[in-house]
């Protein structure tokens, strides 16, 4: 509840890039995102909620968007540690900060944003944090909607 | 064949059933939709709650901060209401700034808060002429189908009864606010109005809890406010209507908030 924040709106932009969007020629897809408790990972719950929208209101997409995020913790003594979906607490820590969006069953990324800096060699660790948070939600997600497929269609599969 | 004339003629459509004493979803013309509530769902606001009028959905978040009284006010605090209607709850609202319905909305639950009394601001004052309690109202539509002011001044009550305000006190020695978050008091609520809405149909019949097809087809909405004394705190009449309508629309109010 407040003013909505710049770049998020774009970055939510970004899950239209899985829309087979070569269906819908001069058709407007008009996606509105509401954040009703904000508590860390706004961006990466906002995408989710724009891809699963988008699923429920039968838009051919390329595959199933989730967006997931992940952090470095610096412990004073011992090797960073890669954190997958980071809270409210833990992204105001100031660390570098992840936000990755996947379309499933392609392997490709619908949205990779980083912010604070990030040293390269640390990239690939928290990069596969990022991407395990979003095949765990994927993983819930994927069962909620082939339920709810069922439900509606009392289909088998 | 009843889709097509329902698309041709709407409000003939509609009258057939006003005939029979009922609408087309089933209920009786004095009757309100399954209501639900859900307190306390916001756990980062101060209190919150979640109203369901049939398909209407409501949500109210209260945050509060402290601020300085006004100058001419000294032992007030502050309630500041916010209707949204975001685009997401009908397709009549557009992103950008508030529409006209949303602001008439953030009025009328002003008036209804200043009205009823249902909240003395003296209570909200800390510290006379320095300190006290600013409370902000977010009331956000998120599912629009009629009855939004019904729907609004219920979450509103609702999300004040959940508010827990910690204990402040101001240190004598250094003049500074001290927040004693262990020790949480709830908010003195001294009424408990409710709203009752009714669409108009033909400047004299009145339906209660109109859905939003409902309220595009009557000729005017009425909302009546009344606490739990039964006494009138506010009428919101912005259509033309005879003084014999409104008294039958205070009787069905009293009724309804008794309810």
């Amino acid at each position: 509840m407040g003013t909505p924040k710049t770049g998020s709106a774009d970055a939510v932009g970004r899950a239209g890039g899985a829309v087979l969007s070569q269906l819908y020629p001069r058709s407007p897809i008009d996606v509105h995102v509401q954040v009703l408790q904000a508590d860390g990972g706004e961006l990466g719950a906002s995408v989710s909620a724009a891809g699963l929208a988008l699923l429920d209101a039968g838009v051919a997409l390329r595959g199933a968007v989730v967006a997931g995020s992940a952090g470095l913790a610096e412990p004073p003594a011992g090797p960073p540690v890669a954190l997958s979906d980071l809270s409210a607490a833990e992204e105001a820590a100031g660390g570098p900060r992840l936000a990755v969006a996947t379309v499933a069953g392609s392997g490709q990324l619908a949205l990779c944003q980083l912010s604070a800096r990030l040293h390269q060699e640390r990239l690939r660790p928290v990069l596969d944090a990022a991407q395990a948070a979003c095949r765990g939600l994927h993983a819930v997600l994927d069962g909620v909607v082939r339920a709810r497929l069922r439900q509606d269609t009392a289909m088998e599969h | 064949m009843a889709a097509a004339f329902k698309t041709v003629e709407p409000l003939e459509y509609y009258r057939r059933f006003l005939k029979e004493n009922c609408r087309p979803d089933g209920r009786e013309l004095g009757e309100f939709r399954t209501t639900t509530v859900n307190i306390g769902s916001i756990t980062t606001a101060d209190g919150s709650a979640l109203v369901k009028l049939g398909n209407t959905t409501v949500i109210c978040g209260v945050k509060a901060e402290l601020a300085a009284p006004a100058v001419d006010a000294a032992n007030k605090g502050y309630i500041v209401p916010n209707v949204e209607l975001p685009s997401l709850c009908a397709e009549r609202f557009r992103s950008g700034p508030p529409g006209e319905e949303a602001q008439a909305a953030s009025q009328f639950i002003a008036d209804v808060i200043e009205n009823s009394q249902m909240m003395v601001k003296e209570d909200l004052c800390i510290a006379n002429g320095k300190l006290a309690w600013v409370l902000y109202c977010d009331i956000i539509c998120l599912d629009y189908d009629g009855n939004l002011l019904d729907a609004s001044v219920f979450a509103l009550l609702a999300a004040l009864k959940n508010v827990q305000l910690p204990l402040v006190t101001i240190n004598e020695e250094t003049g500074l606010s001290e927040v004693n978050l262990k020790q949480k008091n709830p908010l003195i609520i001294r009424k408990h109005p409710v709203a009752t809405s009714f669409a108009v149909f033909d400047d004299t019949l009145l339906i209660v809890d109109p859905t939003a097809e409902e309220e595009d087809l009557a000729t005017g909405t009425v909302t009546i406010v009344t606490d739990e004394e039964g006494r009138l705190c506010s009428v919101h009449k912005p259509v033309h209507l005879s003084t014999g309508t409104i008294s039958k629309h205070l009787e069905v109010g009293k009724l309804a908030s008794v309810n």
